[in-house]
């Protein structure tokens, strides 16, 4: 327990180092409320993210309540990863790079009827914003030239506390969660002037947003298809559409420091609404005795149901701007554990190998252009000497839009780690 | 052979490493640190952001209404390097004949402190000789004068004080030498007569020399003709020279200077300058001036300053020099519950050489005024523009007064980002 829980502490510290840092990622997360973030399990991240129908008794998949039913031992996990995106398009020469590191997801798993119904804490980021766009320019200052960088940024975005519970119900899995959206969004314009002379200025307008929603899913499992050991789940999941309160105020300055401009009716925040759509998954997984496994997904989001009284990146109601459309995505994957049941073969026989790829719509249709991303995903988890516990590393390439008109394309390399442990909590053994 | 269990045998082969999951983590984590350090963002992606582009402009606030604000009180200040707000750096003597800026006559006043060298057992037969020494640091007037100076013993008590008028004038005794002072002088010495110090020997290292030596005047003769003359400026530390040197047996001993006093009386100038403020920093007049931040709004602030132009050719007019202030200070000025307050928004308002006084080091000024602009209601009614009190001297303010200038005027220039261009 205490390696595990420095082991924990660890993975927690480096998300948290690189959340801390100044991290920069792709354009496209000035859409809507931020570039969409799903984590179901390390597990599906590394399946092209097919994770609604994916079931197992050491990951705890937060994609669909349901399958929380099927834990029988308390499970804990933490991840963090790292995203660099190289951005190109057609109009500037040089490219951008940037790194963004992020908390991936905790969760806290407790079986509450092991193996028949199972309760589950989990926080998670539900998208993220963190963009930036620099310009080199000069000014002429009663004669003299003053040359500065003027930066669009954009920083915050949305988190995911969620808590629910899932359970069997004759041949059917059930669940539902209560899911509390909070964040905010920050558009920041940062000038930065090459003499010290001169103050860096940052105007930000930051739109704090919170509200609640409910994840509901199903799910069935049929057994001894094809062989006498192995199993398909189709499950699917729907989060139901969103409100949000939303307050929106101007600053000026940094931290501590800031001040809030008034609004010209005198007020320091403008106060709105925010109507996230809903988003529904289904999928299909199939497992052939704890040796192979394969899962496919599909997830919408109608985005064009979007509704705000405030803007937000693509969509003003005051001009009628509106560049959000629907998302789609599909992706699958196959895992391959050499070892399948045998506890005592080598730890590299009883990794798992995982492999998958998923295709995207963007949620954001700028000039009318839908933006596609396509992406190879894959990873090993490593079994350690802890019973329960596996240590997950994921990979995800791929490249998103084109470098054509307006357009970005970005080329995205992902590296994930996180560590799941499951222990025996609340449960009383049946021999001492 | 027998191999001993735990040791591995030379030659045979290593166990093959199995990956383990911490060095795999620890692998990981260093992985993660070095990609974070990566980030190298351009404009790629521009012309995807419907943003308003907040560009950096320039705007300027034009200074209204000069007004001087005379002070006829000033100080008798100490010359010590102890941190004090009544410290005096310098002394002005002598007298000069300004038509544009004013007549002026100066008087020095200097005591001065037994030295800590004094042996205790010192008698009065052993004071051989005595002479005060002045460092020359500062000109007003004509540099070809050669200037007599009048040293004179102080009769009467005279103490550090804040609000002695500025043409105030000790009574003195008679004539101790005369010494004339040219503008290539350094460190100037005034001879006291040996009668002079015959007499004063006891006294010079004695007990009671605190209490009972007054210090001198340095003055011109009243009959000195000015044409048009000079005022000269000396410093008042130790460390620079200045003092009362005292030969005690074989040895030398500085008496530094203590209480320091420039009585100063002027005139009102018969031919003032059209165009420009004819204000001279003496006593310790200062400038005060409108601006009107208000059309600006709210607006992000990158560098705030402030420029006053001067008539640079009433600063430096062939021989005759007027000084320029090399620094100043500037305050805003409002009235809370019926009395005036002032809120230093620069320390470093200087004449940089280009004709005009400015502010180089814009930080702190520019924090202030960001901060006018947030909020209108801290604004100040009047600017105050100063010099420092503690280096008594003569220098001008020929500012172009705003509504005689075509081009230049004075103004504060700030660099916005956000605002409509001008």
């Amino acid at each position: 327990m205490r390696l595990s829980a420095l082991l924990l502490a660890l993975v927690v510290c480096t998300g948290v180092r690189a959340q801390g840092q100044n991290n920069y990622g792709s354009i496209y997360s000035l859409y809507g409320l931020g570039e969409r973030v799903e984590f179901g399990t390390s597990q599906s991240a590394a399946l092209g993210h097919a994770a609604t129908a994916l079931r197992s008794g050491t990951y705890v998949n937060l994609s669909n309540p349901a399958l929380w039913s099927d834990q029988a031992i308390t499970t804990f996990s933490a991840g963090a990863s790292l995203a660099t995106v190289r951005g190109e398009d057609a109009l500037t020469d040089a490219a951008s790079v940037g790194t963004a590191g992020d908390l991936s997801s905790l969760h806290l798993g407790i079986p509450l009827l092991p193996g028949r119904l199972g309760l589950t804490l989990a926080y998670r980021p539900f998208s993220r914003v963190n963009y930036r766009a620099a310009i080199e320019d000069s000014i002429s200052v009663e004669g003299e030239m003053a040359p500065y960088t003027l930066n669009q940024e954009g920083a915050g975005g949305l988190q995911q506390l969620s808590a629910g519970v899932g359970g069997k119900v004759g041949a059917f899995q059930l669940g539902a969660s209560a899911d509390v959206l909070f964040g905010s969004q920050e558009l920041l314009q940062r000038t930065d002037f090459d003499s010290g002379a001169y103050l860096e200025t940052r105007q930000a307008r930051v739109t704090r947003l919170r509200g609640v929603t409910a994840t509901l899913g199903a799910a069935a499992t049929a057994r001894n298809l094809a062989t006498d050991d192995d199993a398909l789940t189709v499950a699917a999941s729907v989060r139901l559409p969103a409100s949000l309160g939303a307050a929106r105020t101007v600053t000026l300055g940094e931290s501590l420091d800031r001040d809030t401009l008034r609004a010209p009716d005198g007020s320091l925040s403008v106060d709105g609404d925010v109507t996230l759509p809903l988003a529904v998954r289904g999928g299909v997984a199939y497992l052939s005795g704890l040796r192979w496994l394969a899962a496919l997904d599909a997830s919408y989001e109608p985005w064009s149901g979007f509704e705000s009284t405030l803007p937000v990146g693509g969509y003003d109601p005051a001009t009628g701007l509106d560049l959000l459309s629907d998302r789609f995505r599909v992706g699958g994957g196959v895992e391959v554990t050499p070892a399948g049941r045998d506890r005592r073969a080598p730890a590299l026989q009883r990794s798992s190998y995982r492999l998958g790829g998923y295709a995207e719509r963007g949620l954001y249709a700028p000039a009318g252009e839908d933006v596609t991303t396509l992406a190879l995903t894959g990873g090993v988890s490593v079994p350690n000497r802890l019973t329960g516990a596996r240590f997950d590393l994921g990979l995800e390439v791929g490249t998103r839009g084109s470098a054509e008109g307006v357009l970005v394309r970005d080329t995205f390399f992902k590296g994930t780690l996180t560590l799941n442990f499951g222990e025996r909590w609340f449960v009383r053994r049946r021999f001492d | 052979m027998r191999i001993a269990a735990g040791r591995r045998w030379e030659g045979a082969p290593s166990p093959r490493p199995t990956p383990h999951p911490v060095r795999i983590l620890v692998a990981a984590v260093a992985a993660v640190s070095l990609l974070s350090a990566c980030q190298d963002p351009a404009g790629v992606g521009l012309g995807l952001i419907d943003e308003e582009q907040l560009d950096p402009n320039v705007r300027t606030v034009p200074v209204t209404g000069f007004t001087v604000v005379p002070d006829t009180s000033v100080a008798i200040g100490i010359a010590s390097t102890s941190s004090t707000s009544a410290i005096q750096t310098r002394v002005l003597a002598g007298t000069v004949a300004d038509p544009v800026f004013g007549d002026v006559r100066a008087v020095a006043y200097v005591d001065v402190l037994q030295s800590s060298a004094l042996d205790g057992d010192a008698e009065a037969g052993d004071v051989s000789e005595a002479w005060l020494e002045l460092d020359r640091a500062y000109v007003y007037g004509d540099t070809t004068t050669a200037l007599p100076l009048e040293l004179r013993p102080i009769q009467g008590d005279w103490e550090v004080d804040t609000s002695y008028p500025a043409d105030t004038l000790f009574a003195t005794g008679d004539l101790l030498s005369t010494t004339t002072v040219v503008v290539s002088d350094t460190l100037r010495r005034f001879d006291l007569p040996a009668a002079w110090v015959t007499a004063n020997a006891g006294l010079l290292v004695g007990d009671t020399f605190e209490e009972d030596f007054e210090g001198f005047a340095l003055q011109v003769p009243a009959t000195f003709s000015p044409g048009p003359g000079a005022v000269f400026g000396f410093n008042t530390f130790a460390s620079e020279g200045s003092g009362l040197r005292v030969v005690v047996g074989e040895d030398t001993l500085l008496y530094p200077l203590s209480e320091v006093f420039s009585s100063i009386a002027t005139e009102s100038p018969a031919l003032a300058p059209s165009g420009a403020l004819a204000v001279r920093a003496a006593p310790s007049a200062a400038i005060r001036f409108g601006a009107d931040f208000g059309p600006i709004g709210p607006t992000p602030l990158a560098r705030a300053r402030v420029r006053l132009p001067l008539d640079a050719s009433l600063v430096e007019d062939g021989a005759f020099v007027r000084p320029a202030p090399t620094r100043a200070f500037l305050y805003g000025v409002r009235t809370v519950d019926g009395e005036e307050t002032f809120t230093q928004l620069s320390d470093n308002v200087v004449f940089d050489g280009s004709g005009e006084l400015t502010v180089l080091a814009t930080t702190g000024l520019t924090q202030q005024v960001q901060s006018l602009l947030l909020d209108p209601d801290r604004a100040f009614e009047q600017y105050e523009l100063r010099t420092i009190g503690a280096i008594p001297s003569l220098d001008v303010f020929p500012l172009l007064l705003p509504e005689t200038q075509a081009g230049a005027s004075p103004r504060f220039t700030l660099t916005l980002v956000g605002s409509a261009p001008e």
